[in-house]
């Protein structure tokens, strides 16, 4: 027995040790620059006529350019196109393309390959194109997609081979605006098809027309980068290698950039901006996101102007926010606070008045006049929110400031995601969490929403006045002008009529390697790594 | 017993069969639907459902689905264009399996050895430790030991990295917090049963004859002994080849159970049933292989009820 347990002894011993033993874990460079970089949601896939939604956003700001995009300032920034005209009716825009584009297996960029994914994502075969509705400002593209009319009538061509020409219905002032969603990216015709549904995956069909280009795809996990050697501002470029890592969870996006195996980590707990505040390592990331409350209102007493001011007076946001985190900005502005106007180089929220001020004398004052002193005999409401912490979190802090400010009783409700999504749509709610994020820098994005006509007006809102507003904002072709009007139907939505109560805006808490230099931001708040270097 | 093995294998066809029609039709009783993502307008979601004949009634769904699953067909994902049902699990599962394998076999070998040792020992202070061990083992879950290894030895030693299954040592962190468990369970059932049969007369009768003390613990002990664990084992590597969600999320590994949640939770309908199907099938032949190897080991079980 005394050989046995002693035999037993070490294989434990060694067993323990081995498991134990640390390895470091050396990096190959050999001179070579790499970036690492985690991102917090590999939602969607790589196809600008597909589910262009978070990983493609990510993506193509680093392996594909647009005709034009916009620096932080909204001024426009010439790719794929070196210039473009537009006719003095507003309705045909014409884009030439730079001659020396090319794709990272060195072939030219032509305007037939901006055709490919136009026809692509119109194409009623396919299933996955989610932002077709942004071409439909052109001339028979509704149409196409809908199988009432033919790819061929639709009015986007290439005039040659770099001069692209979309004629629209309407004067359409943000259309360029337009041209940063998916389906106006270019995609290499003869290999991104809708019969190989998998091009984007494969390295050899998914070419790049910008700074990078794809060498490896493992779905849901990560994807490699290497320097785009036909990238037409190939000097430009400083990094060979950028691999990126797809990390849902918070804590092991944080632990990634912790032990140094990411160099930049997008989207971290909330605490990360307190923890770091003043290190060059920290940088917040301003969204275009807004988070509202939507009253029902065909629900009683929601139906009355005088109780949903009261409830939009009566939040503290600096209090709700302070219980939320560092990434929630209290917000009293339905198009997102840090959007862009397209008439200045301000923020569109900055450019006038608050839309309303808290106020709790006064909600109180207004609550009592609809016949609620002090909350009495005002019946309780549901306030259903998506099931995450925050939400939670925010839907707790409302409740309390609702209770304590006016004396109302709401019973919270919170369901999972897509319970959420279904009982917004169905408008089986009293009050209900919103959130909305800009597909495009412009106030539109948030304002056509509710139009009585629009299919995302979840709450019933029905303002001839309002319609004729956003109507007459998209007849118009001077900015100036367009910009007024827009300003007067937000002041009508929310200012005058409290069809919804903003609440909050979103940050992103990012830490990058303070080696990290020569990151550029676009119109979105977004960091864009195209140019960034590693110091040394 | 091989009339046994064919029954055995009927009724985990009836039973695969119970599970796809119960799945699908909770599945598709869940409130939502797989395209109402992003700033998906109602229109364009109804647009997609039809594309995919999702508006039609749920019972046709599902017999048109049982009908292409006979064809070998498990259909394609609504979440991930271009990718089929089959292609995901053939590219998922590798990784788990492979990340439960090496966890199982860590957890038996030391388990094993560790509960031996236990039973044999004469120190109460390592008896002792040994115990505690596996009572911690037992009763931390999964979660707070990852996040404690993450932390400790990634975050703060360095010692190991904590993105992935790159390299070997990128597996030592989740495969320790996916081994402790059942190494622990494996550790008490061996120590019981291995002191148990220490105490048997054909033990005694063994010594008795002078037989060489390795000679008794490993055959004439350890073999009877190990038959509890075995049927422990059926379900124990069940459960990690199906895989971990906590351990793949914290560890972000591109593994199976991560992608179960997710599907689950964005309304993947054809990949929530594939996956299903898949663990299930997995489950039903590992509780197979664990009752005809304890026959093999014990004459005394008999297949043939």
């Amino acid at each position: 027995m005394k050989t046995i347990r002693k035999i037993i002894a070490v294989l434990l011993v060694l067993a323990l040790a081995l498991a134990a033993a640390p390895m470091t874990c050396a990096s190959a460079d050999g001179g070579e620059k790499v970036l690492n970089i985690a991102t917090f949601s590999g939602a969607g896939d790589l196809d600008p006529a597909g589910i262009a939604i978070d990983m493609w956003t990510e993506y193509c700001k680093m392996c594909v350019d647009p005709l034009i995009r916009f620096d932080e300032e909204g001024n426009v920034v010439y790719e794929a196109a070196e210039s473009y005209e537009v006719s003095d009716d507003g309705l045909v825009w014409t884009f030439h393309l730079r001659e020396n584009g090319k794709w990272s297996d060195g072939s030219p960029v032509t305007a037939g390959d901006f055709i490919n994914t136009i026809h692509r994502a119109l194409n009623p075969e396919n299933g996955m194109s989610i932002y077709a509705s942004v071409l439909y400002p052109i001339v028979g593209a509704q149409e196409a997609r809908s199988g009432e009319g033919s790819l061929d009538d639709v009015a986007a061509v290439a005039l040659d081979d770099y001069t692209l020409q979309f004629t629209l219905k309407a004067p359409c002032t943000y259309f360029t605006s337009l041209l940063t969603v998916g389906p106006f990216y270019p995609s290499k015709t003869g290999l991104a098809t809708l019969e190989d549904p998998s091009w984007w995956k494969n390295p050899e069909t998914s070419l790049g027309n910008g700074a990078y280009c794809l060498t490896e795809y493992v779905d849901g996990d990560h994807y490699f980068l290497k320097k785009n050697p036909s990238y037409w501002n190939a000097d430009a470029v400083n990094i060979d290698t950028v691999n990126v890592f797809l990390i849902y969870d918070q804590q092991a996006l944080l632990a990634a950039y912790q032990t140094g195996e990411v160099d930049v980590a997008t989207g971290l707990p909330d605490y990360i901006g307190d923890a770091y505040a003043g290190s060059e390592e920290l940088f917040i990331w301003n969204m275009l996101t807004s988070k509202f409350i939507l009253p029902n209102l065909s629900v009683q007493p929601l139906d009355d102007l005088r109780v949903r001011e009261a409830i939009a007076l009566g939040l503290n946001r600096e209090e709700i926010c302070a219980v939320i985190g560092a990434d929630y900005i209290p917000s009293t502005s339905y198009v997102a606070e840090f959007m862009m106007s397209n008439a200045s180089s301000e923020y569109f929220s900055k450019e006038r008045e608050p839309l309303f001020t808290e106020d709790i004398a006064k909600a109180q004052e207004l609550l009592a006049e609809a016949g609620y002193p002090g909350g009495e005999g005002f019946p309780t409401l549901t306030y259903t929110y998506p099931n995450s912490d925050k939400d939670a979190l925010l839907a707790q802090a409302i409740q309390a400031q609702l209770k304590q400010n006016l004396g109302i009783n709401i019973e919270l409700n919170g369901v999972e995601d897509q319970v959420y999504s279904s009982t917004r749509a169905e408008g089986s709610y009293d009050l209900i969490r919103h959130s909305w994020t800009a597909d495009f820098n412009d106030p539109i994005n948030y304002l056509d929403l509710y139009t009585s006509y629009s299919g995302g007006n979840y709450n019933g809102v029905n303002s001839p006045e309002y319609d004729a507003l956003i109507e007459a904002s998209n007849e118009t072709a001077d900015q100036t002008e367009r910009n007024d009007l827009l300003h007067q139907a937000e002041q009508l939505l929310v200012g005058e009529n409290f069809y919804v109560i903003p609440v909050a805006t979103q940050v992103y808490i990012c830490l990058w390697n303070p080696r990290l230099d020569n990151v550029t931001i676009n119109e979105k708040g977004e960091p864009m790594y195209r140019y960034a270097d590693l110091a040394d | 017993m091989l009339r046994y093995v064919f029954k055995r294998i009927g009724i985990g066809l009836v039973t695969l069969l119970a599970l796809i029609v119960v799945t699908f039709l909770l599945v598709h009783l869940m409130p939502g639907n797989p395209f109402d993502i992003a700033n998906l307008t109602p229109s364009n979601q109804e647009e997609m459902m039809h594309h995919y004949g999702l508006d039609r009634p749920v019972l046709e769904q599902l017999g048109q689905y049982i009908g292409n699953l006979l064809h070998g067909d498990f259909g394609i994902s609504f979440k991930k264009s271009g990718v089929s049902v089959s292609d995901l699990i053939v590219q998922k599962a590798p990784a788990t399996m492979r990340l439960g394998g090496i966890a199982f076999l860590a957890a038996l070998v030391l388990g094993t050895l560790s509960g031996i040792h236990a039973a044999v020992t004469g120190h109460d202070a390592v008896r002792g430790a040994v115990l505690t061990f596996t009572t911690l083992g037992i009763s931390v879950p999964n979660y707070v030991l990852a996040l404690v290894l993450m932390l400790v030895f990634g975050v703060q030693l360095k010692w190991f990295p904590v993105l992935g299954l790159g390299t070997p040592v990128h597996y030592v962190l989740p495969v320790t917090a996916l081994a402790v468990y059942p190494l622990a369970q494996i550790s008490r059932l061996v120590k019981s049963s291995f002191s148990e049969a220490m105490q048997q007369d054909y033990v005694v009768m063994a010594k008795a004859k002078g037989i060489a003390p390795v000679r008794v613990t490993m055959l004439h002990i350890l073999k009877n002994a190990m038959i509890p664990v075995i049927t422990a084992a059926g379900p124990m590597i069940a459960f990690l080849l199906t895989g971990s969600f906590v351990v793949e999320t914290i560890f972000t590994i591109p593994g199976i159970g991560r992608e179960f949640v997710t599907a689950v939770s964005n309304r993947d309908y054809t990949v929530v049933m594939g996956l299903t199907i898949f663990i299930g099938a997995l489950i039903i032949l590992c509780n197979l292989i664990a009752d005809l190897l304890c026959a093999l080991i014990d004459p005394r079980i008999k297949l043939t009820d």
